[in-house]
C-alpha cells in the first residue's frame, strides 16, 4: 500500500519557490494499475519521484508499506520494493555496457549472481534487446535506450513499478508491447503499476486515472468515468479518446451506441446495431 | 530543390566489431515548401539520417546537397545550420545556457541581431510553444519538467527563423494542448510562410493530419515514399515493420472486415463519421 498524505513539494530556487505539489493525498492499493495524467509541469514526475524517496516531502508524508520515505533507515526497504523508470532514459544509464546496466538494479538489491544472469536475459528478451547486450547504451537510438531502461527495472522484479512516460519514444509496436508487459505483470503477478503518460490510448487500460493539475488532484476515477467528465478534462488538458469523440458524433446523428473508449469497442457496438 | 541526398550510406564505428550500418544507399530530396513526415521503427535510422541534413554527420558514401551545393566543399556547415534548424530527439542535448532566455536567444545572438530584435524573437518563440515569458525567462532549463524542456528546445530553433525546420519527435512528452498548439503553429509556418518542414514522429495520427508526404524508413532504407493515403494503405507492411496506421483508419479496416462498405483511407473525424453514417444507412436499406 502506498499512502500519500497532505504532500507538499516546494523546489527552492535562488530567486523563487516553485510549489510543484500542494497538499496532495492519495492511496494506491496493492495490485492496482494507476495512471497519472496532466499538463506539462503539473507535478506528475515530482509525485513519481516521491514514491521511491528520490524526493522528500517539504511537508506531509509518503509511506510505502508503512515505511515513511523521510526516514533515512527506510530507504533501502523502499527501493527494494519500488522500481522506477525516469522520463529521460539518458538519466537512467549507469553502465557502459547494456547488460551491466540492466544488472545494476538486481546487483544492488543483493540478488545472487546465478539468478542475476537469468533476470538480465529474461528482461532483455522481453524488450527485444538481447542482441544489443554487449552494446554501449549511450550509442543506442532513442527507442532502444527506452527499451533498455525498461529491461533494467523489470530485472529488479519490484513489487511497485513506477514508470514515467516509458513509451514516449517507442514505435507503435514497441508501445503496444510495453503496455502488454505491464498489464501482464499487473494481472498475473500482482505487481502494482503507476504509469505516467500523455497517451490516452495507454490510460484506458488502468483501473484508475488520476488527473493532476497544478500540483493537486483534479479528478480520480475509473477510465470510463474519467472520460465522462468532459469539462474537467478540458481544464486538465487531456483529450478524449478518439473512439469516444467518434461515438459522441454518431450519437448526435441519432445512433444508439454507448461511448466507446477503444476502437475495438466502437467496432463491436457498430456491428451490433443491425 | 532544397535538400538532396544521393546514394547516402552511413556506418557508425566503421572497421570495428561494433560497426552498424545505419543508412543504406538512401536517395531522396525535399523540395522547398514541402511538409514531409519521416517515420520508421525504433533504430531504423531516422535520427541518423536527419543529422546529414545539416552536416552534423558526413556520409560515408554518397553526397548531401543543399540548394544544389555540397555541404563542406560548396556551402559551409555553419551556413547550412542557419538555414536548417534541427530540434533533436533529446531536448537536454540542445540546452546549455543557465537561463531559458539565454538558451532561446542563442541563435539570434549568433546571427548578430540587435538586442531589441533578440528580445522580440525570444518572446514570440516562447509564446509559440506556450510558455509564459515572465514565468520562464529566468529559469534554468535544467530544472524544468520534461515537457517544458522540450518546449524550450523547440523555441530555440524557432527563434533562428530558419527556412527549413527538422523536428525529431518534437511532440513526445508534450501534453495534448501543447501538441495541438505547436502542430498548428508548424502548419501555419508551412502554409503561410512557406517553411519547409521535416517531422519525425511515431504518432501516425499526427503524421496523417499534418504532412503532404510520408517517407518510411526501415533498416536504413527507404521503404515507401508517398502521400499519407498511399502509404497508410500498406497496412500489413507497416505492421510487420512495427509501425501502424492512424487510429481511425484502423477502425475503418475493422469495420470493413466485418462487412461495412467504408473507404479505408480516411483519417479525419468528420470524414470518418460521414463514411460510417453512409455505410450504416446503406445497410439498413
Ligand atoms: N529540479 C527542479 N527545480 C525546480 N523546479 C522544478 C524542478 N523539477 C521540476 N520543477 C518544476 O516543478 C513543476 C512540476 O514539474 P514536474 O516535472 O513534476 O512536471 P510533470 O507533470 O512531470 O510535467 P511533464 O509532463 O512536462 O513531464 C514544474 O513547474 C517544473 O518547472
Ligand atoms: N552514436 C552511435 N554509435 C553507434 N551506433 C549508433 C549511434 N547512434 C545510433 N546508432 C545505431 O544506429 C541505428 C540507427 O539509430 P537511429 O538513432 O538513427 O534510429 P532512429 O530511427 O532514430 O530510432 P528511434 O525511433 O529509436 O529514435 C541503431 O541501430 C542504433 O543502435
Ligand atoms: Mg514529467
Ligand atoms: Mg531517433
Amino acid at each position: 500500500m502506498i499512502e500519500i498524505s497532505n504532500l507538499t513539494h516546494v523546489y527552492e530556487q535562488v530567486d523563487r519557490e516553485i510549489i510543484a505539489l500542494k497538499d496532495l493525498s492519495l492511496n494506491i492499493r496493492e495490485g492496482e494499475f494507476v495512471v497519472f495524467v496532466g499538463r506539462n509541469g503539473s507535478g506528475k514526475s515530482t509525485l513519481a519521484k516521491h514514491l521511491n524517496g528520490l524526493l522528500l516531502p517539504t511537508s506531509g508524508s509518503v509511506k510505502i508499506d508503512g515505511f515513511e520515505t523521510s526516514l533515512e533507515e527506510n530507504l533501502w526497504k523502499i527501493r527494494q520494493r519500488v522500481g522506477m523508470i525516469f522520463q529521460n532514459p539518458d538519466n537512467q544509464i549507469v553502465a557502459t555496457v547494456v547488460e551491466e546496466d540492466v544488472a545494476f538494479g538486481p546487483e544492488n538489491l543483493g540478488v545472487p549472481r546465478e539468478e542475476i544472469r537469468r533476470h538480465i536475459d529474461e528482461a532483455l528478451r522481453s524488450v527485444h534487446m538481447s542482441e544489443y547486450a554487449r552494446f554501449e547504451p549511450h550509442l543506442l537510438s532513442g527507442g532502444q535506450k527506452q527499451r533498455v531502461a525498461i529491461a533494467g527495472v523489470l530485472a529488479m522484479e519490484p513489487k511497485y513499478l513506477v514508470l514515467d512516460e516509458p513509451t514516449s519514444m517507442l514505435d507503435p509496436k514497441g508501445k503496444r508491447e510495453v503496455i502488454e508487459i505491464i498489464q501482464k505483470l499487473n494481472k498475473e503477478q500482482g505487481v502494482t503499476v503507476i504509469l505516467v503518460t500523455h497517451s490516452i490510448e495507454e490510460s484506458i487500460y488502468a483501473d484508475r486515472i488520476v488527473g493532476i493539475g497544478r500540483g493537486q488532484i483534479v479528478l480520480d476515477a475509473s477510465p470510463r468515468d474519467f472520460f465522462g467528465e468532459t469539462e474537467l478534462l478540458e481544464g486538465l488538458g487531456v483529450d478524449m479518446p478518439s473512439a469516444a469523440l467518434l461515438s459522441l458524433k454518431l450519437q448526435k446523428e441519432g445512433y444508439e451506441i454507448s461511448r466507446a473508449l477503444s476502437m475495438e469497442e466502437l467496432a463491436d457496438s457498430l456491428c451490433s446495431l443491425n | 530543390m532544397l535538400i538532396e541526398l544521393k546514394n547516402v550510406s552511413f556506418t557508425y564505428m566503421p572497421d570495428t566489431p561494433l560497426a552498424q550500418q545505419a543508412i543504406k544507399n538512401v536517395g531522396f530530396s525535399v523540395r522547398t515548401g514541402e511538409f514531409v513526415g519521416l517515420v520508421g521503427p525504433t533504430g531504423s535510422g531516422k535520427s541518423t539520417l536527419i543529422q546529414h541534413f545539416n552536416g552534423l554527420l558526413e556520409p560515408l558514401a554518397g553526397e548531401v546537397l543543399i540548394d544544389g551545393r555540397r555541404i563542406g566543399s560548396e556551402i559551409s556547415a555553419l551556413l547550412v545550420r542557419q538555414k536548417i534548424g534541427v530540434v533533436f530527439q533529446f531536448p537536454e542535448n540542445q540546452l546549455f545556457e543557465d537561463t531559458v532566455f539565454k538558451d532561446v536567444a542563442f541563435g539570434p545572438c549568433n546571427l548578430k541581431c540587435s538586442d531589441e530584435e533578440i528580445e522580440e524573437r525570444v518572446r514570440s518563440a516562447l509564446k509559440m510553444v506556450g510558455l509564459d515569458y515572465f514565468e520562464f525567462k529566468d529559469r534554468s532549463p535544467f530544472t524544468l519538467s520534461g515537457g517544458e524542456m522540450r518546449r524550450v528546445a523547440i523555441a530555440g530553433v524557432l527563434a533562428m527563423n530558419p527556412s527549413c525546420l527538422v523536428l525529431d519527435e518534437p511532440t513526445s512528452g508534450l501534453d495534448s494542448i501543447g501538441k495541438r498548439e505547436i502542430l498548428t503553429h508548424l502548419e501555419r509556418l508551412n502554409k503561410e510562410h512557406g517553411l519547409t518542414i521535416i517531422l519525425i514522429s511515431h504518432d501516425m495520427n499526427e503524421i496523417a493530419r499534418m504532412v503532404d508526404r510520408v517517407v518510411v524508413l526501415n533498416e536504413g532504407k527507404i521503404e515507401f515514399d508517398g502521400s499519407p493515403k498511399e502509404v497508410f494503405l500498406k497496412r500489413d507492411d507497416l505492421l510487420k515493420m512495427g509501425l501502424d496506421v492512424p487510429e481511425y483508419a484502423s477502425l475503418l479496416i475493422k469495420l470493413n472486415e466485418r462487412g461495412f462498405d467504408v473507404p479505408l483511407d480516411l483519417f479525419e473525424l468528420n470524414e470518418v463519421k460521414d463514411s460510417i453514417v453512409c455505410a450504416l444507412e446503406r445497410r439498413s436499406r
